[in-house]
C-alpha cells in the first residue's frame, strides 16, 4: 500500500513514521514537509504548505507516487509566537491538502484531531458523542485552529463522498516521546490547578494513538471517532501520576495572574484555556470501539506513567 | 388546599434550649476518668448526663451498656458497681473514640476530595468515587442514624429499571441529595446505585460541587439523566434548583417554581415513572440565615448558617410517594411521535407532582409536630 503523510516531523509525524516503516502492509511512504526524513521505502519531498501554489505541487507528487492513503499531520504542536503563521500552516494548509487529495484521487484521508475541540464547558454532558458541537476554546490558537480544520474536513466529507475521510479525535496524547501542550503541562515541575475544582480528564497513550491511525489503513473507516482511554481520571490524579506537584490557585486569581503575565509578555496562554482545568471535556469512545473495532490498549494511568520514562 | 403547617420553629420558641447532642469524641471520654477516679455525687450524675448519653452510644453494642450504666449509677453509687462497670465504660469509650476518629478521618478525606487534592484514581464516568464513598461510611452512618435519625416511608414504591424521584429542595446547602441517595442505598440495596442531579450553580461551586460529584452527584442535564436512567438507576431530581436552597428560613417548606418541567419531559421520553418525594428536616438542619456576596469565589452567594457547613441535628423524615399516572402513549401526551410532549400536558404533570409533594410535606410536618430536634 502506498502511503503519504504531510508534516512528517510534527507531533503525530514523528510518532507515526517509524511505525509506518515497520508496517508490512505499507510498500511505499511519501513524506511531504519542510524538513526532511529518510529511511527505507521513504521518499521525501520538500513541500511548504504556506505557499499559495502548493496545491498543484501536491497533486503532482500524490499522483506520481499513486498514493492511496494520505495522513494529514501537518499541525504545529509546539509553542509559537506567530499565530498568523500557524493559521497559514494549519487552516490554509489543510485547504490545499484537501483540494489536492480530491484532485489526485486519494482513496483515503486520515486527519487527527483532539477531543479538546469540543471545549471544556459547564454544560457538557458526562460523555461527549462525536455529534456534539465543536465549541473549542475561543482565544486559544491551538484549539481554535483545530476546530477550523475540522469544519473544513467536515465540509470536504460532504462534497467528496468518493474520498474516505477518517477524523480521529484523540484525548490528550501522552507518552515518552509525545510533545504537545498536554505533555508539557504534565512535565512541568508544578502544574497549576484551580482550587476547589477537579475536573475529569482522559488520556491516550501515544502507542494507542498511532495504533488507531494504522488500524484504519486497510479497513473501511469513514467518519469521526473519539479515541479515548477507557478510564476517566480527575485532574489531581493525572498530576500525581505524572509525578508533578499541583499548584492550586483560586480560579479568579489564576485568571488574573495569567492575564497579567500575558500583558507583560511573559506567557502567551489565553486565560480561556483555564476552562480545561475548570470544566470537564470527556468524550465517549463507544463509536470507535463498536464501528472500527479499535480500543486503546493502555489506560490513562499507564499513559501518564509513561510520561516519566 | 389544606391549611399550611410551617415547620415548627425550634429557634423562635426556645425549644432549642436543649443543647445539641455533641459529637461523641468530646462527650464520651471525660466521664470515664471522672468516674473511675472519684465518683461524682450520685444525684447530679444522671441529670447531667441524661440528655446527651443515649445519643452518644454507638449503634450496636450500646443497648446493654447504655441501659445498664445510667440506671445502675443512679440507683447505687456503691464502689463495686462502679468498678464492675468501668471496663464496660472503657470499652464503650474506646469504641466511641475510635468511631469518632474514623468519622473525623472520613470528614478530612471528604474535604481533600472537595479541594481537588485527593488524587484518587477510582472514578466512574460520572465522577463518582466508590472508594471515597466507602471511606466516608463511618461519617455517613453517624449522620444518617444518629445525627439526622432519618426515617423512611414508601421506599418500596421505587420500581426496578429506572425511576425519576422528584423531591423538594431544602436547606442552605444541598445535602438533601446525598441524604435521599443514602435512603435509597440503604432501603433498596437491590437496585442499581442511585444518583442525584444537581444544577450548575452547585455543581460548579468550588469545593462543594467537586465533593458532591465525588459522592455521586451528576450535573443536571437531559443527556446525563437519560444515560443514568438507561442504566436502570433511580435518579433523584430537585426541580426547584437553586431557588429551593436559596430561600430564607421563614419560607421553609414552601415549594418554589418547579423549573421548566424538564423532569416531566424526561419521564415521558424515557418512559420511566415519576415518584414524588417529600423530605423534611433539611430546612432546620441548615437554616439559611443570610447570603454573603461571593462573586470572588465564582459563586452566586455564600450561605450563612448557624454552624457553617455543620448541619444541626434535626430529625429527617423522607416519604416516597406512589408513582404518578403518566400518559402511556406519546400521542396521548399530545406530542408528535419522537417529538416533545405538548406544553399543557407537561405543565399539568408538573403541577400534579408539585401538589403531591406539597401534600406529603404537610402530612410529614404535622406528624412531626414540635419534635424537630427530639425523637429517634
Amino acid at each position: 500500500m502506498r502511503v503519504a503523510l504531510t508534516g512528517p516531523t510534527g507531533d503525530f509525524g514523528t510518532l507515526l513514521l517509524p511505525r509506518l516503516r515497520d508496517d508490512a502492509r505499507v510498500s511505499r511512504i511519501v513524506t511531504l514537509g519542510t524538513r526532511g526524513t529518510s529511511g527505507p521505502r521513504v521518499t521525501h519531498h520538500r513541500v511548504d504548505l504556506t505557499r499559495y501554489d502548493v496545491e498543484s505541487e501536491l497533486v503532482d507528487l500524490l499522483c506520481e507516487a499513486e498514493v492511496e492513503v494520505l495522513y494529514h499531520l501537518a499541525f504545529l504542536h509546539g509553542r509559537t509566537r506567530s499565530g498568523a503563521f500557524a493559521h497559514e500552516v494549519e487552516v490554509i494548509g489543510t485547504l490545499h491538502v484537501l483540494a489536492a487529495a480530491a484532485r489526485a484521487g486519494v482513496r483515503k484521508l486520515v486527519v487527527p484531531s483532539y477531543t479538546l475541540v469540543y471545549g471544556a464547558r459547564p454544560d457538557n454532558p458526562v460523555l461527549l458523542g462525536e455529534d456534539a458541537p465543536l465549541y473549542g476554546s475561543a482565544a486559544s490558537r491551538f484549539v481554535s485552529d483545530r476546530v477550523e480544520v475540522e469544519k473544513q474536513v467536515a465540509a470536504f466529507r460532504q462534497s467528496h463522498p468518493e474520498v474516505e475521510v477518517t477524523v480521529f479525535r484523540f484525548a490528550p496524547v501522552l507518552g515518552p516521546t509525545a510533545d504537545n501542550p498536554a505533555t508539557r503541562f504534565f512535565r512541568r515541575p508544578v502544574a497549576p490547578t484551580l482550587l476547589g475544582f477537579d475536573p475529569l480528564w482522559q488520556a491516550v497513550h501515544e502507542d494507542d494513538a498511532c495504533a488507531a491511525l494504522l488500524h484504519v489503513l486497510d479497513r473501511p473507516s469513514a467518519g469521526v471517532f473519539n479515541v479515548v482511554s477507557a478510564d476517566v481520571l480527575p485532574l489531581s490524579a493525572m498530576i500525581a501520576l505524572a509525578g508533578t506537584r499541583p499548584l492550586p490557585l483560586p480560579a479568579p486569581l489564576a485568571r488574573a495572574i495569567l492575564r497579567g503575565l500575558n500583558a507583560a509578555g511573559v506567557t502567551a496562554t489565553p486565560p480561556t484555556l483555564l476552562d480545561y482545568l475548570h470544566y470537564a471535556c470527556v468524550a465517549d469512545g463507544a463509536r470507535c470501539r463498536d464501528l472500527l473495532g479499535f480500543e486503546p490498549r493502555h489506560s490513562a494511568r499507564e499513559a501518564l506513567r509513561a510520561l516519566r520514562t | 388546599m389544606p391549611k399550611r403547617v410551617l415547620g415548627n420553629d425550634p429557634f423562635e420558641r426556645g425549644a432549642a434550649q436543649r443543647p445539641a447532642p455533641p459529637v461523641p469524641k468530646t462527650a464520651a471520654p471525660p466521664p470515664v476518668h471522672s468516674r473511675a477516679k472519684a465518683p461524682p455525687p450520685p444525684k447530679r450524675a444522671p441529670t447531667a448526663r441524661r440528655p446527651t448519653r443515649p445519643k452518644d452510644v454507638p449503634g450496636q453494642q450500646v443497648p446493654a451498656t447504655a441501659t445498664a450504666t445510667p440506671s445502675s449509677a443512679a440507683a447505687a453509687a456503691a464502689e463495686p458497681t462502679v468498678q464492675a462497670a468501668s471496663p464496660g465504660w472503657v470499652t464503650t469509650a474506646s469504641v466511641e473514640l475510635a468511631g469518632a476518629l474514623s468519622v473525623l478521618r472520613a470528614a478530612a478525606e471528604a474535604l481533600r476530595a472537595g479541594l481537588g487534592s485527593s488524587a484518587n484514581v477510582e472514578l466512574d464516568v460520572y465522577g463518582g468515587n466508590e472508594k471515597l464513598q466507602a471511606a466516608l461510611t463511618p461519617l455517613a452512618d453517624f449522620l444518617y442514624t444518629r445525627w439526622f435519625r432519618v426515617s423512611v416511608e414508601g421506599a418500596e414504591h421505587v420500581p426496578r429499571g429506572g425511576a425519576l424521584l422528584v423531591a423538594n429542595h431544602a436547606g442552605a446547602l444541598p445535602i438533601d441529595g446525598p441524604v435521599l441517595n443514602e435512603v435509597l442505598r440503604r432501603s433498596r440495596p437491590d437496585l442499581p446505585g442511585p444518583r442525584w442531579l444537581v444544577e450548575d450553580q452547585v455543581f460548579y461551586a468550588p469545593l462543594l460541587g467537586t465533593l458532591l460529584n465525588r459522592l455521586g452527584a451528576v450535573r443536571a442535564s437531559p443527556e446525563n439523566a437519560t444515560r443514568l436512567l438507561a442504566e436502570g438507576r433511580p435518579v433523584c431530581v430537585f426541580p426547584e434548583g437553586i431557588q429551593g436552597i436559596g430561600k430564607p428560613y421563614r419560607e421553609r417548606y414552601r415549594l418554589k417554581r418547579f423549573g421548566r418541567g424538564g423532569f416531566v419531559r424526561l419521564a415521558l421520553r424515557t418512559g420511566v415513572p415519576i415518584l414524588p418525594v417529600a423530605i423534611v428536616g433539611g430546612e432546620e438542619s441548615l437554616p439559611l440565615l443570610a447570603k454573603l456576596p461571593a462573586g470572588f469565589l465564582g459563586m452566586p452567594y455564600l450561605p450563612v448558617t448557624p454552624l457553617g457547613p455543620i448541619p444541626l441535628p434535626a430529625k429527617w423524615l423522607v416519604r416516597i410517594g406512589s408513582p404518578l399516572a403518566l400518559p402511556k402513549q406519546r400521542e396521548q401526551a399530545g406530542g408528535a411521535p419522537g417529538g416533545t410532549a405538548a406544553l399543557e400536558v407537561v405543565e399539568s404533570l408538573v403541577e400534579q407532582t408539585r401538589r403531591r409533594i406539597e401534600e406529603m410535606l404537610q402530612e410529614l410536618l404535622r406528624a412531626r409536630g414540635t419534635a424537630v430536634f427530639f425523637g429517634s
